[in-house]
């Protein structure tokens, strides 16, 4: 039972970052929780099946991210199929360079980034679909690698470029909605 | 910004910001950003920017959730 007893306080010390992952992909604190009990649940049960040569944070990621999209994934009320391809590299950039209020130092950039609020981005995640919003919190908040992305997401590490790429791309023009809404960066040429 | 090689590094500064390419492209793309003033203004951007979505989207765990979480699995999963 000591393997048991070991397994349960290392998996344990995963808790809050597990709930601040299920927290940004559910977007409700009780819904979180129940994501993090199942995902505690699961693995627990499933600890047979946990090999010692697998990353336990990516093992728990992969229960919780299936937990959620098997779960929540059918609320959702964005749609999966949405195509980005049109949007270009660098679009918040340069939309920010055309800006009127385009200066001409890196400052200018500075300044563009410190008007972005936490709000903007909360909500410009928010609005991408599944597919996209949750490759996106896996790298640019979990820190995943590509490869830990797709084992948790179970998916090609092809997918998970592509996915990130325009997750990424369209995440910038929402931004860039929201910034020029409140007209901190004037309006869009 | 000379077109071809240009969009090339753009396109690759994810990957490269997200340490996921070879050293040959890391240098590369290094290599243009030391000679091109404008990748390497857009490049501190994108940057800056993936810092701030990471830190705008940190949430905190309360410690209350895992002391229910604890009690939780003590009542519904027996060792």
């Amino acid at each position: 039972m000591a393997d048991q007893e070991n397994f349960e306080r290392d998996t344990m010390e995963f808790a809050p970052q597990l709930y601040s992952a299920a927290l940004r992909m559910t977007r409700n604190p009780a819904d979180a929780e129940d994501i993090l009990r199942e995902t505690f649940l699961k693995a627990y049960r499933s600890h047979h099946t946990f090999q010692e040569e697998t990353n336990l944070k990516t093992w728990l990621y992969r229960i919780l991210t299936d937990n959620y999209i098997n779960q929540y994934h059918q609320k959702a009320r964005h749609p999966d199929e949405v195509d980005f391809d049109d949007l270009e590299d660098l679009y918040l950039y340069r939309r920010i360079c055309s800006s009127e209020t385009r200066e001409s130092s890196r400052s200018g950039e500075e300044k563009a980034l410190a008007s972005i609020v936490d709000e903007d981005v909360k909500r410009s995640v928010d609005e991408l679909p599944d597919n996209f919003r949750v490759p996106v919190l896996l790298a640019d908040v979990e820190g995943f690698s590509y490869k830990e992305i797709a084992d948790i997401m179970d998916v090609p590490i092809g997918t998970v470029v592509s996915r990130l790429h325009r997750g990424r791309k369209a995440l910038e023009k929402a931004l860039w909605g929201y910034a020029s809404e409140r007209g901190l960066r004037g309006s869009e040429e | 910004m000379k077109k071809d090689i240009c969009a090339d590094a753009v396109e690759k500064f994810y990957p490269y910001l997200d340490r996921e390419m070879g050293r040959f492209d890391q240098m590369k793309i290094r290599w243009h950003l030391r000679k091109c003033e404008p990748c390497a203004g857009a490049f501190l951007f994108q940057s800056g920017l993936s810092v701030v979505v990471s830190q705008s989207l940190s949430e905190d765990c309360p410690q209350k959730v895992v002391e229910r979480l604890r009690s939780f699995m003590k009542e519904n999963h027996k060792t």
